[in-house]
Formats: C-alpha cells, structure tokens, sequence
C-alpha cells in the first residue's frame, strides 16, 4: 500500500531511501518555511512526505490542546478511516502513550496488540493497518503532540528511517511554533491555540465545500488544497473566506 | 480550596510550563481533560447568585467572571460578545472598574480584546506600563492602568471561524500568568464559548452532551456546521446554534446529529428551532 503522490511525481522504490531523496524532501519542507507559510499545508506535506520516505501506508500528526487533549492536524490522507484512528488515541493508542511518556512508541504487530490498545488495536487492524508508529513533538522539556505512522505490514522502522522520521517531526514541530527560540510557555500555548483553532476552520470549511459542491467530505479537502495552490493564496485564507464570507466566496469548482 | 491547585507545580496544566515533565506523565494524560474543566466548573457552582434580573447565560457568565477574578487573584474580568452589527459590546463584568474598562476598549477602538477578536488568538499582556503596550494602545493602555489595571489577558471565545466574542481578564499587578493559570484561564473560555453555543449542560441541566466529551468525534460536528451553513444560508455561530437545537428538539446527542449530517441521513431546514432559547420552550 504505497502513498500515491498528488503531485504527480513519480513515487521512487523505497526499499532503501537514497540521501538525494531525503535532502530533495528537506528542502522542500525547508522552502515552505517562509515568511507567512501555511502551517496546515506544511503539515500536510510533512505527513505525506513521512509516508513516502520510509514506505508507510499513512501518517498523521496530532497536537495536544490545553486541556492536553490530543487534536488531529494533519494526514497524509484524510480518509474517514484514518482520522477515526487519530480521534480515539485520546484514550489510548501509540500518539497518547507518546505524548504522555515524552518517549517513540514502536509496534512490531498491531494483531498482537490488543492487550496494550484494546480499543485501538482492533480499530486499526479492521482500517488494514497492521503495524504503527509514534514520535513525539518535543521542544526541549515540552512535549506538544505526536507523529504516528500506520504501516500495512508489521515490523519495526529500520534505525536510519527513525532519524528521519525524528527529523520531520522536529521541522514540524519548529514550524508549528513558528520561533526557535519561544523561551515563555504562555507564547508556545498562543500558537499551540492559533494552530489548533486553524485546523477547525478548515473542518468547517470542508462541511460547506462538501455541502456547497455535493461532493464527499474527503474529497472537499482536496478542492480546497487545489484552489489554494492555483491561486497561489495560503489553505487557512482560502477556508476562512469559505466560511465567512457567504455571499463573496471563492468559487472553488471554476475558479 | 481547588483554587490553589494551578499553583501546585503537579498541577495538571503545567505540563506546557518548563517543570521538565513531557506531556503531564505524572498526572495521567487524557485524565487533564475532566481535570480542568470540573475544577472551573466547580468554582463557577461555587458563586454567588448575581444581583439584578439577568437571563440565564448572563447570570451564569457573570458567576464565570467572578470565579475567575477570585481563583486567579484577578481585579476583574469582563466578556464581550459579537452583536448583530458585526461590532463588540460588553456582555457582562464582574465589577463595575472592569465594565469601565471593557466599555473603554470599545469606545476607543483598541486594546487586547479587540486585538485577540480580530487575530483570532490570545492576546497576552503582562505589564501594561511597557512602552510596547503603550505603542500598540496609546489611549487604552493609560486609561486601564488609570483604573489600576496592569496586565490584561484577553481570550478569544471561538469555534474555528465561529467567532462569538472575547474573555477579558484584568490583574492589578504585572506579570505573566504561569502555565498553570494560563490553562485554568483557557478553559474558563472554552467554558463561556460552550455557555454562548447553548451547549453548557449547567444551565439547565438537561442539554445533550457533546462538547467536552473526550470520545466525540470533533472533526465531524464541526464539518457538520459547515454543512449546515449552506443548508440553511446562515453563518457558521448560527449553523452551530441550530445543530445544538436539533439536537435539543430531538433529544439526541450532538455528535449523532453531526454524524447523520456528514453522512447525509439529516438535512436541516429552516422550520427547525433556531436557538436554545426556541428549543427550550
């Protein structure tokens, strides 16, 4: 079960990741981070990229909110499936024990899971996943949220996958609090609820698309993600003028 | 007193502080979520009735403000909501210096609260008498510390691109809000937003649940309220305002309304009560 790649690139074997790919995939990520990027956007290519690089079947980052409730962000898939995967990890799963531990949650084997994640485990085995991964977003002593990677085979990540893997969720993590050097708690929770209310709006906006278009809620994600790369304009600005601007919205089907 | 647990280093909310404790491992992880919420709950249930005759989600939010002032040493605190017009107005204060200073910030166009409405985040200023604060609020700034306000914490109280108003927190003596009380304040407005959405099962005692349920599939209410936008032709406060109703009418949970929209075994139409209020008489 191999990601396909939206943008039309040719998806390269990956049974070993050759170093241009890798440094291909920093710069990309590190391209993104300019000036006023799109941090769901990024986040999305972030999740997708981890995917691809060390062949997993999806992955997913999800961030903890105040309350220490961990909230799905972004996917390299927005199948109902997945995200079903993402929501019920706030009572137990690898992201939970990630977040909560501050330590990378391996599995060898979803089906032999079922005594750690009794609810989890079968969820994701019934979604056709067989093996899962999860790292946590740290910034220094801080733990924000996590990276799972959901596999169709079981087994480990090789060592050298797990550094790259560590390495996307360390940009992510940079690119979620937007400083390097965020020294006071207060302003790493003003971006943890800037992000975090950012990805509600694009649910939102998904609902009026899918509704708007007659079309499925997962592919109103793309639409958006689409119009929002053809016009040049960041996800967040497209979804916020579809939910509240009712009368001048962006037409996304011809525009 | 429950009003002293942000400041137990323990405490659940410091886990985003520097205490070196990654991702609240002593305290139990998705236990936080109860944690907070019931704390600020109890505190509320712990108010005083307010004076006058006000309806039953000001009366509430006004016990909402007074908590807060109490529990986290604040001189007040103040919420405003969007009206009709598109502007901010006050709601309610706890005290008669904090409605001045709410009522300041709307008739000079400036300040935290507007600054928190329109970036959609939280504005936080410890020190009022910074020339940084003195430059973004040149009118403000003075005036509040002329009323012995100092710091000024405003929340926005939003839903994605629901916007419905701002949590305003005053304090008489500068400096940061510690981790913990910065989470004790964020839940007193996830708290508000859920009191302004009809949602806040506190008010009557009866309202279906939803909101803070840590199981509920949050993604899909809040598609659902996009959904409901265009089937109805309304913005997304009111698209929310009328799921919960159905969801009220019906006497199902909201998360099962959201699911049967989504998935279109539900279309809302327009003869569906449009507020709690209507669901409720």
């Amino acid at each position: 079960m191999r990601p396909y790649d939206e943008d039309g690139k040719e998806v390269p074997d990956m049974t070993t990741i050759s170093s241009e790919r890798i440094a291909e995939v920093f710069v990309e990520v590190a391209d993104t981070l300019v000036d006023d990027f799109d941090l769901i956007d990024l986040l999305h290519l972030g999740t997708r990229r981890a995917a691809e690089l060390v062949d997993v079947a999806a992955a997913g980052l999800l961030l903890a909110d105040h309350r220490g409730q961990l909230q799905f962000m972004a996917a390299s898939a927005e199948e109902a499936r997945l995200l079903e995967l993402f929501q019920v990890q706030n009572h137990e799963g690898p992201c939970q024990d990630a977040f909560r531990t501050g330590q990378a949650v391996g599995n060898a084997d979803l089906t032999e899971a079922h005594a750690r994640w009794p609810v989890f485990a079968p969820r994701a085995v019934s979604a056709g996943y067989r093996s899962v991964h999860a790292i946590p977003l740290r910034l220094r002593t801080n733990v924000i949220g996590a990276l799972n990677l959901f596999g169709a085979e079981a087994g480990d990540l090789r060592p050298e996958d797990s550094r790259i893997i560590q390495a996307l969720a360390d940009v992510s993590t940079i690119a979620i609090l937007q400083e390097r050097t965020i020294t006071r708690g207060e302003v790493l929770t003003e971006q943890l609820q800037s992000a975090l209310n950012s990805r509600i709006v694009i649910e939102q906006a998904k609902g009026v698309v899918a509704q708007r278009y007659e079309i499925d809620i997962h592919d109103a994600f793309e639409m958006l993600r689409s119009y929002a790369r053809r016009h040049n304009q960041r996800l967040l600005a497209v979804a916020t003028a579809v939910v509240t601007d009712t009368v001048d919205y962006p037409d996304l089907a011809t525009g | 007193m429950p009003c002293s647990s942000p400041r137990d280093p323990a405490w659940p909310g410091n886990w985003s502080g520097t205490s070196g404790s990654p991702g609240g491992d002593a305290f139990g992880g998705g236990n936080l979520v109860g944690d907070s919420l019931a704390l600020v709950r109890a505190l509320i249930a712990d108010q005083p009735a307010a004076e006058g005759s006000l309806g039953v989600t000001e009366a509430y939010l006004h016990r909402l403000s007074t908590a807060a002032v109490q529990c986290m040493q604040l001189s007040g605190a103040a919420i405003s909501v969007l009206t009709g017009s598109g502007s901010l107005d006050l709601l309610i204060a706890s005290d008669d210096d904090s409605k001045e200073i709410a009522e300041l910030q709307v008739m000079l166009g400036e300040g935290p609260s507007r600054d928190a409405y329109e970036s959609r985040r939280p504005v936080l200023e410890p020190d009022l008498s910074d020339s940084t604060a003195g430059r973004r609020w040149p009118a403000f700034a003075p005036a509040a510390r002329a009323l012995s306000v100092e710091a000024d914490f405003a929340l926005p109280l939003q839903v994605g691109a629901a916007r419905l108003g701002v949590l305003d927190l005053y304090r008489a003596a500068p400096g940061s809000l510690s981790p913990g009380l910065l989470v004790l304040a964020l839940t007193f407005a996830d708290d508000a937003v859920a009191t302004l959405l009809g949602a806040n099962e506190h008010l009557d005692g009866s309202v279906p649940d939803g909101f803070e349920r840590a199981s509920a599939d949050l993604s899909t209410q809040y598609q659902a309220q996009g959904m409901v936008m265009v089937q109805l032709g309304v913005g997304v406060e009111d698209a929310t305002a009328r799921l919960r109703a159905h969801a009220y009418a019906v006497d199902r949970r909201l998360a099962d309304v959201a699911d049967d929209v989504v998935a279109r075994r539900l279309r809302l139409d327009r003869d569906e009560p449009q507020s709690m209020d209507e669901a409720l008489r």
